[in-house]
């Protein structure tokens, strides 16, 4: 579904946010992403979701490449940022309309997703008001529901679970793996261990803009915990 | 002043100025957008003083240098009134950095004092460079002393104080009736609108009140009107006092009004800021909504759509690209009840010319002012951190384009029909003329529309702080309206010259539809070219 290959994004001043990034997301994957701040776990994202260039290598989503084709890409991905700067001045269903009409999703079926979604994330009684008077939880909450309003093939996500309460988390985590039972595949990066290690079937950790662990997450831990084996590779690797 | 509050004032400064992007961004793209921004900043100063410095030499070498105290006066408090009811809400109230600095050791009026001064900087060299302009024309006349130097350079940087002040304590007073609002924003930029329109059209009259031709008659005449409404301004005749009269009392009176007057203020303001912003912050009873109703759009109307609400969705915004077309739509209702035969006979007494050959200037006046800030110029800026949604969503680029487009198409063009519809009422033109002028004055919006999002696509700033950076002091903004400014005073003279040979307005309608067509199509290849595929 995700295939970075050899993906290196070099900064102005040739300082290298990523270096020779492999990574590889499979239909029905939840895939995450761990690293230190700064590591390059943002980067990378933004690379495939397509917002930031890059200089080397390739990536590409259901064989699609993010580069010549990003359109093609954008129509079977959702992306939700870290801090979900959505638009203030709409209210939380124009915005849901306009992401719908975006991705060309009918009447009959946006409602059905927004009322699912709505439900599920609590959050229909306020999906009139303005966004700006939303909490940051509730952005973060309008933000997925967008995010999901297509059935997304890939969803990638910077740091999903910042802002939410509980029963929010608890409900992404049970959408993802919906998700994925489904055949879709996702993507995302977390600081939150603990839940990397219960929810993600693959693995990867990335330390000064390199993959230094990678892997099915059984493999990858053996009987260790992800925070020891976290630790063990961020101190030992140069 | 406080500490704190300089200490406010250099972050603010540092964080919006183009300075710090020079000195510390590794980014060519950046550092090449701060560079031009400087340049245009400097460009139009000099634009500016060249402007006044004429016009008042001119007046001097009339004998009129006397009056010029009187005009720098009028101008030092006019302009800064104008400028600061613009901006002043978006600097002094509900901005981005809000509750970061408020749950920081900053008292209130730290916080008030740093952003009424940073606005003050931002303003000065602008009123400093009109008021040395009629300082160099009072120095030709022959009349500046030492101590009318002195009192003149001081005077330049306390008198704007006091309508910037007012002007802040105004957009103040809008801020608290439209926060009980549910539409807020537009009602503060209804407010606002309503308190610039007589400032801005009583500067039109008064301009209009030579009523001469003769050069040596008209510079009397604007001398007489100067002096005439200073008399009702104290400011005025206190700067004219100090300066051609030499009497410290007038130029003290001054100062201290200044100091006053900013002290009240920030004392009403510091009891009133925390509750203003809190209910411009404030929270609304959950709007029922009926998901099953929802409505599929096409791409295109749902940007649009977007950008209305984006409109609305900020009175600075609003107030700023508004402007021109509320004025329109008011000279669209007044010319339904006046003699264009009048009007023009008042203006040109010597020599009074045909309404008929008028006439063509009409759609080239509306574009002056509906086309002043197309929303295009401004909406790729703005996007600013929302612009990751356009990025990762299926939109093409172009479609993206045409949505902005649409939107701009929408504001402008049944305002500008209407009016030219009640100009053909008021001018009695055939219908041929009619029909010819609403399709010229259609194909100008739609030019100054795709020229707007040219400029608005070139010189796209996304990393801005506040709205103001872009709409106000952008540098796509800039760059789109020293052209538009300067081809509109140019093009209305040669028009009526024009008709004055031809005495056929269908053809002149003809030949600016052409013109407003190539000079499109020349846009609209500006506009893939910078449109970020």
């Amino acid at each position: 579904m995700l295939n970075i290959k050899n993906y290196s994004k070099v900064y102005a001043g040739d300082k290298k946010a990523c270096d020779n990034v492999n990574i590889c997301v499979e239909p029905g994957d939840i895939f995450g992403f761990i690293g230190h701040n700064g590591a390059g776990k943002s980067t990378t994202i933004r690379a495939v979701v397509g917002v930031l260039d890059f200089t080397e290598g390739e990536i590409t989503i259901d064989g699609h490449s993010v580069k010549t084709e990003p359109m093609a890409c954008k129509k079977i991905t959702a992306y939700i940022p870290d801090n979900p700067d959505i638009y203030d001045n709409l209210t939380g269903i124009q915005y849901l309309n306009f992401v719908a009409d975006a991705y060309g999703i009918s009447s009959a079926e946006r409602a059905d997703s927004i009322k699912k979604y709505g439900e599920l994330f609590e959050i229909t009684d306020a999906l009139g008001n303005l966004i700006s008077s939303y909490s940051h939880g509730m952005k973060q909450k309008v933000a997925i529901i967008g995010a999901l309003i297509h059935s997304p093939k890939l969803l990638v996500l910077d740091e999903p679970f910042v802002g939410l309460d509980p029963k929010a988390a608890h409900t992404l985590k049970e959408i993802m793996k919906e998700l994925c039972s489904n055949g879709s595949a996702v993507f995302f990066s977390t600081h939150v261990l603990d839940v990397a290690e219960k929810l993600c079937n693959k693995i990867a950790i990335i330390k000064g803009g390199r993959i230094i662990a990678s892997g099915v997450t059984e493999e990858l831990l053996g009987d260790k915990s992800l925070e020891d084996v976290f630790l063990e590779v961020v101190d030992n690797v140069k | 002043m406080s500490s704190k509050t300089l200490l406010l004032v250099k972050t603010f400064l540092k964080s919006t100025g183009n300075i710090n992007v020079l000195k510390f961004s590794g980014d060519k793209s950046k550092r090449k957008y701060a560079t031009n921004s400087l340049i245009g900043q400097i460009v139009l100063y000099i634009v500016f003083m060249l402007y006044a410095t004429l016009l008042s030499v001119g007046l001097a070498n009339f004998g009129q240098a006397r009056a010029l105290p009187e005009l720098c006066a009028i101008l030092l408090l006019g302009i800064p009134i104008i400028f600061t009811l613009i901006k002043a809400n978006g600097y002094l109230f509900g901005f981005k950095e809000y509750d970061m600095i408020m749950a920081m050791p900053f008292s209130v009026k730290n916080i008030v004092a740093a952003k009424f001064l940073y606005m003050y900087i931002k303003s000065i060299p602008m009123y400093a460079l009109i008021s040395l302009a009629t300082l160099i024309g009072y120095a030709t006349g022959g009349y500046l002393t030492f101590m009318s130097c002195i009192f003149w350079l001081v005077m330049t940087f306390t008198l704007p104080v006091i309508p910037m002040v007012i002007a802040s304590a105004l957009g103040a007073v809008t801020v608290k009736i439209g926060a009980r609002f549910r539409y807020k924003n537009i009602a503060q930029a209804v407010l606002i609108a309503v308190l610039i329109l007589p400032v801005t059209f009583s500067g039109f009259f008064f301009e209009n009140t030579s009523g001469t031709e003769d050069i040596e008659d008209m510079m009397h005449s604007i001398s007489g009107g100067i002096s005439g409404t200073a008399t009702y301004i104290p400011f005025a005749k206190w700067f004219s006092e100090a300066v051609n009269d030499g009497i410290i009392s007038s130029f003290l009176l001054i100062v201290a009004s200044a100091i006053i007057i900013y002290e009240i203020f920030f004392i009403l303001i510091s009891k009133f800021y925390r509750r203003m912003n809190s209910q411009l912050s404030a929270s609304i009873d959950n709007k029922k909504i009926d998901i099953s109703s929802q409505k599929q759009k096409s791409m295109v109307k749902a940007i649009a759509f977007k950008e209305f609400k984006r409109l609305t969705g900020s009175s600075i915004y609003l107030l700023n690209v508004g402007i021109g077309p509320i004025m329109v739509v008011l000279l669209g209702i007044v010319m339904l009840f006046i003699n264009p035969e009048a009007i023009i006979s008042s203006i040109m007494s010597e020599e009074p010319i045909e309404a008929s050959l008028v006439f063509p200037a009409i759609p080239l006046l509306l574009y002056f002012f509906i086309g002043m800030i197309p929303t295009t110029v401004c909406s790729p800026s703005l996007e600013g951190k929302n612009y990751w949604i356009m990025q990762t969503l299926p939109i093409n680029p172009m479609d993206d384009n045409k949505g902005k487009i649409l939107f701009n198409l929408y504001l402008s063009i049944p305002f500008a029909c209407f009016t030219t519809t009640t100009a053909c009422i008021c001018f009695r033109v055939s219908l041929l003329d009619a029909v010819t002028s609403i399709i010229a004055i259609g194909s100008l919006c739609i030019f100054s529309t795709v020229n707007g999002l040219r400029s608005g696509l070139k010189h796209r700033k996304l990393d801005w702080e506040n709205e103001i950076e872009v709409v106000k002091q952008g540098m796509a903004v800039f760059m789109y309206i020293i052209p538009h400014l300067i081809t509109g005073m140019l093009l209305i003279p040669l028009v009526i010259a024009a008709n004055n040979f031809l005495h056929n307005t269908a053809i002149i309608m003809l030949f600016i539809i052409l013109i407003a067509w190539l000079l499109t199509a020349l846009a609209w290849k500006g506009v893939k070219k910078y449109t970020t595929q």
